[in-house]
């Protein structure tokens, strides 16, 4: 009888972590502000943008910065007033994340690759 | 003196399948489980509590799973793991759907603690990687020990993107029985391990005694004790970096969010470690192996704790201690059943948890008690860097090979 080994182990695990990912980018998808949304939200910028810009722009969108993620470029931002989503894409974030208990942990490099995803393919329409 | 050897009517396994389920058991045991953290918001907030109230449920399914670790081996070991699973992933089950209708403490008490707690006991990766011993043979079993822990740390990073995503979607209600849902996949994979059922490994001899006699036996002989004390220290550092470490990193200057990720490094990490102590564990000593690795927690606590605190060195710290996790768990498991053969080993193996779990207890309940008379860490923290090479001394001396009192006489051997 033959007993699976390493091989078996790379996949199993290989397979999670793929299952993991998929999970996370839906999850990410289901969290996309509309342009209209307000509230509490994720911004993300381009990682070259400098912190400096990045703090610029989300002042400019007449929101205020909370708090850097481990990410460059990501911050949690706030505004109450009507269309902030919005207003943070017109002043050049990548693109916003409504907020939740578990998003500034699956965010970052998710949030960066489904904003860029997004502009992609609105630039193709 | 009687003895027990294989039943040769039990039917052929397809290894490949064994190993698939049992690790999705264990992945689904220890994923519910890690994502009840999503739920304390929502809960509290539904039903007008406390924080306490939750975490006093969650406090107490610790303490029944390892209370009743020893008593579901002992079941394991007597009646199989098959039955232990089923009846565990229905208890688990109903634990989890009725968190949605506890809207007293009390019945928050019974269904989250409880239950779950028992549940979980049942469920857990010690009941299946007491079944993979029985199945597997002698030189594939630490193997099979790594990746069975390995796989239940795996649980953690499935299940919290999809209990959140649950939440997102249904709200925390459905999201609950939805959850129990995935708890009652249990008694669908349980089926392949239905071979590995209680008694002796295949091939494999060993003397037939009482339970009672088999808990004397082990508590007598020195190196089942010294097994025993040290996996406290696996638990209280553990337990204590798992609760505490994010605030203490915080107050350190370190951004919160790499504070809360420093965590889920760990846990990566943790796959790795505890999937090379399975194949350490099949080649080398395992006394000298867990002699190492408790060293190497206390030299890479000492090192964190002694050079400034920055985002590297957390990074470095959470990848390393990481990669020292749960890696004592396949290591012990096989030094278990080493000492005490295959025969009781699920019991045995739960009276050493249940040591793990009073250092857990211990280790989170200090860490408090001594930063709210403290004001830091400092005390709790070398603490556990003097338990670390406690435990590594206390394994030096273990004996790696079968215990007089549970060995088969040459003559009585199948």
């Amino acid at each position: 009888m033959q007993w699976p080994g390493h091989r078996f182990a790379a996949l199993f695990f290989l397979g999670t972590m793929l299952l993991f990912v998929a999970l996370s980018a839906i999850y990410m998808i289901s969290s996309r502000a509309n342009d209209t949304e307000t509230g509490t939200m994720l911004a993300v910028f381009a990682p070259s943008t400098s912190e400096r810009d990045v703090f610029g722009k989300i002042i400019l969108a007449g929101s205020k910065p909370i708090r850097p993620t481990w990410v460059t470029g990501t911050w949690v931002v706030h505004a109450d007033e009507a269309g902030f989503a919005g207003r943070l894409k017109a002043h050049g974030a990548l693109g916003a994340y409504t907020s939740s208990p578990i998003l500034p942990q699956l965010a970052g490099c998710f949030a960066y690759v489904d904003a860029k995803t997004v502009q992609l393919f609105a630039i193709n329409q | 003196m009687t003895t027990s050897s294989t039943d040769t009517r039990l039917p052929e396994v397809n290894p490949m399948l064994v190993i698939t389920c049992g690790c999705l058991i264990a992945m689904i045991a220890f994923g519910v489980r890690s994502s009840m953290g999503l739920f304390n918001t929502p809960i509290t907030q539904a039903n007008g509590w406390g924080r306490e109230t939750f975490g006093l449920a969650m406090a107490l399914q610790n303490l029944v799973w390892g209370m009743a670790q020893p008593f579901a081996g002992a079941f394991a070991d007597k009646f199989g793991t098959f039955r232990v699973v089923i009846l565990g992933s229905l208890i688990y089950a109903t634990g989890t759907a009725l968190l949605v209708i506890s809207d007293t403490p009390g019945m928050l008490y019974l269904s989250g603690g409880l239950l779950m707690g028992l549940g979980i006991a049942m469920t857990s990766f010690s009941v299946i990687m007491a079944s993979f011993a029985r199945l597997v043979p002698p030189e594939k079993r630490s193997w099979s020990f790594g990746i069975a822990t390995a796989a239940s740390s795996m649980g953690q990073f499935v299940f919290a993107p999809l209990g959140q995503g649950f939440i997102s979607a249904f709200g925390w209600p459905m999201a609950l029985l939805l959850l129990a849902g995935s708890a009652l996949l249990m008694l669908l994979l349980v089926f392949p391990l239905r071979a590995g059922t209680g008694g002796v490994a295949k091939d494999e001899t060993e003397l037939e005694m009482s339970f009672v006699q088999a808990l004397s036996r082990a508590i007598r002989h020195p190196s089942f004790v010294l097994l025993t004390l040290g996996f406290f220290v696996c638990g209280y550092q553990v337990a204590f970096l798992t609760v505490h470490m994010p605030a203490m990193l915080v107050e350190n200057g370190i951004d919160p969010q790499l504070a809360a990720w420093s965590i889920g490094i760990v846990g990566l990490f943790n796959i790795i470690g505890a999937y090379s102590a399975g194949i350490i564990g099949g080649k080398y000593s395992r006394r000298y192996s867990l002699t190492m690795l408790y060293l190497a927690r206390s030299v890479v606590m000492t090192a964190f704790f002694v050079v400034p605190m920055t985002s590297l060195t957390t990074i470095l710290f959470a990848a390393s201690i990481g990669l020292l996790w749960l890696s004592t768990v396949p290591l012990t498991m096989g030094l278990v059943t080493v000492i005490c053969g295959t025969r009781y080993m699920a019991m045995l193996y739960g009276i050493v948890f249940l040591s793990h779990q009073v250092g857990s207890f211990l280790g989170v309940w200090m860490g408090g008690r001594l930063y709210d008379l403290q004001g830091n860490y400092d005390t709790v923290w070398w603490l556990g860097v003097a338990l670390g090479l406690f435990a590594a001394l206390i394994h030096w001396p273990i004996r790696e090979t079968r215990a007089p009192s549970f060995s088969v006489p040459e003559g009585a051997k199948a």
